[in-house]
C-alpha cells in the first residue's frame, strides 16, 4: 500500500513505542496519520500508566537518597528505560540533577524511551552542553524519531541549540518526526541565513528519503515568509534536478507538498519551474491537476496551473505545426 | 479488552477491522509483557544496590 508521508511517520513512531518493528504494526496501515497518532497516544498512555504506581514509588526512594547515590543505584541497576520512565514521575529539578551527572550515551538511550510530553519539563531544564552532546549523540545513531519527540518537547533555548548543533541532513530527517509544525517551523528559522540554501541544496541533491523530507519540511512550515524563501531556493536548481524532485513527489506521493512549495515562491521562481520540459508530459501533468483537486489546491494554484495546461496546449501545438497535422484515423463503419 | 486497555472512547479501534485488532491486541499484550519483566527484575536490583542502613527507610516507603 502507497503511503503518504505522515502515515509513514506515524507508523513508524506507533512501532517505536510498542517497542516492535514497522512490519508488526502493518495492522494499522489502512488508518489516517491523525488516527495511528491517536492510536500511538492511547498505546503509550496505557504502557506509561500500567506500572505507574511502581515508578512513583522508586521515584519516592530517590528523592529520600543523597544524588552520588541515587546516580551510582541507577547505573547500576536501571537500564535507561526504565530510568526515563522513573524521571518522569520525579520533580523535574531533582531529576535533572541526577541527569546532568549521567554518562551522555546513557541520556541518549534514556531518551529513546521518554514521554515527551511529560518529560518537557525535565528536558527544559538539562544543561545546554549536556542537551548538545546528547542531541549529537542521537543524530549519530540516526534516532531521528527521538530526535523528532524532543524537538517537539524542547524548550525556545533548547530549539536554537538544536538547529545549530545538527546537520542540514540531521535537521531534514528530524523534521519528518517532528509533530509541532511551531518548533520545526523555529528551528529552520534558527539557522543562519546562509544555511538556507544548503539546507535546500542537500534536500534536492540528496537521496530520495531526503528528497522526500525536504518537501514535508516546506509544506509543514507554517510561516509563509520562510516557505517562500526556501522554495525560491529550490527553484534555482537545474533542470534534471527539478525534473527528479517532481518524479518523487510523484513515487512518493508528495505531490501536494510540491506543489505547496510552488505556491509559495515568488512568481519569477514559478516562471522558472514552469519551464521544466516534463511538465509537458501528460502522465505528469494529470498527477499534478489531480493533486491540487484532491487537495484543494485548485483555487490557491489555479493561474500556475492554467499556465501548465496553456503551456502544454500550445507546446502540442507547435509540435503539429513543425511535423504537419495529424491524421485522423479512419472511422470504424 | 482493548477498550479497557486503551480507553472506552477510543473511537480509532471502531476503524480497525477484527484481524487488525487481534493483531493490535498482540502487539500490546508482548510490549506489556516486556515492560512487566523488565520493572520486576531492575526494581530487586535496585533495592539490592541500596546501603544496608539505608534499606529499612527504603522498604518503608516503596511499601507504603
Amino acid at each position: 500500500m502507497v503511503q503518504d508521508q505522515a502515515t509513514q511517520a506515524e507508523l513508524a513512531k506507533l512501532a517505536r513505542v510498542l517497542g516492535t518493528t514497522p512490519d508488526r504494526v502493518a495492522f494499522a496501515e489502512s488508518l489516517d496519520h491523525t488516527a495511528i497518532r491517536s492510536l500511538r497516544d492511547r498505546v503509550a498512555a496505557a504502557l506509561y500508566d500500567e506500572h505507574r504506581a511502581g515508578f512513583r514509588r522508586i521515584a519516592r526512594v530517590a528523592r529520600v537518597l543523597p544524588t552520588p547515590l541515587n546516580v551510582k543505584i541507577t547505573m547500576r541497576s536501571f537500564p535507561p528505560r526504565l530510568a526515563a520512565r522513573i524521571a518522569s514521575e520525579m520533580a523535574p529539578d531533582r531529576a535533572a540533577e541526577l541527569a546532568n551527572r549521567m554518562p551522555i550515551d546513557y541520556l541518549a538511550e534514556g531518551c529513546l524511551h521518554l514521554d515527551p510530553h511529560r518529560a518537557a519539563p525535565l528536558i527544559s531544564r538539562i544543561r545546554p552542553d549536556r542537551m548538545k552532546a546528547v542531541v549529537t549523540e542521537l543524530v549519530r545513531r540516526g534516532e531521528y524519531i527521538t530526535l523528532g519527540h524532543l524537538l517537539d518537547a524542547a524548550a525556545d533555548r533548547a530549539v536554537r541549540l538544536v538547529a545549530a548543533t545538527i546537520s542540514d541532513d540531521a535537521l531534514l530527517r528530524i523534521g519528518y518526526y517532528t509533530e509541532s509544525t511551531a518548533r520545526l517551523t523555529q528551528a529552520v528559522a534558527a539557522l543562519p541565513l546562509q544555511r538556507l540554501p544548503a539546507l535546500v541544496h542537500h534536500a534536492l541533491t540528496g537521496p530520495r528519503d531526503l528528497r522526500s523530507a525536504g518537501l514535508a519540511l516546506i509544506q509543514r512550515i507554517d510561516d509563509d515568509n520562510l516557505r517562500g524563501r526556501l522554495a525560491d531556493y529550490a527553484a534555482q536548481a537545474d533542470d534534471d534536478t527539478l525534473t527528479t524532485l517532481l518524479r518523487t513527489a510523484i513515487d512518493d506521493n508528495c505531490v501536494p507538498q510540491l506543489l505547496t512549495a510552488v505556491a509559495a515562491m515568488r512568481p519569477a521562481s514559478q516562471q522558472r519551474v514552469l519551464t521544466l520540459p516534463a511538465l509537458a508530459e501528460p502522465d505528469i501533468l494529470s498527477h499534478l491537476i489531480n493533486a491540487a483537486a484532491t487537495h484543494n489546491l485548485a483555487t490557491q494554484l489555479a493561474p500556475m496551473m492554467n499556465r501548465i495546461v496553456n503551456r502544454f496546449r500550445l507546446g502540442s501545438t507547435a509540435h503539429r505545426e513543425t511535423t504537419g497535422p495529424t491524421r485522423r484515423p479512419p472511422e470504424q463503419p | 479488552m482493548l477498550k479497557c486497555w486503551l480507553g472506552h472512547d477510543a473511537q480509532v479501534l471502531d476503524e480497525l477491522s477484527d484481524p487488525q485488532l487481534e493483531q493490535l491486541h498482540a502487539a500490546l499484550v508482548d510490549a506489556r509483557k516486556r515492560q512487566a519483566g523488565a520493572l520486576k527484575a531492575t526494581s530487586l536490583q535496585a533495592l539490592r544496590q541500596i546501603p544496608t542502613l539505608l534499606r529499612r527507610s527504603v522498604d518503608k516507603i516503596v511499601s507504603d
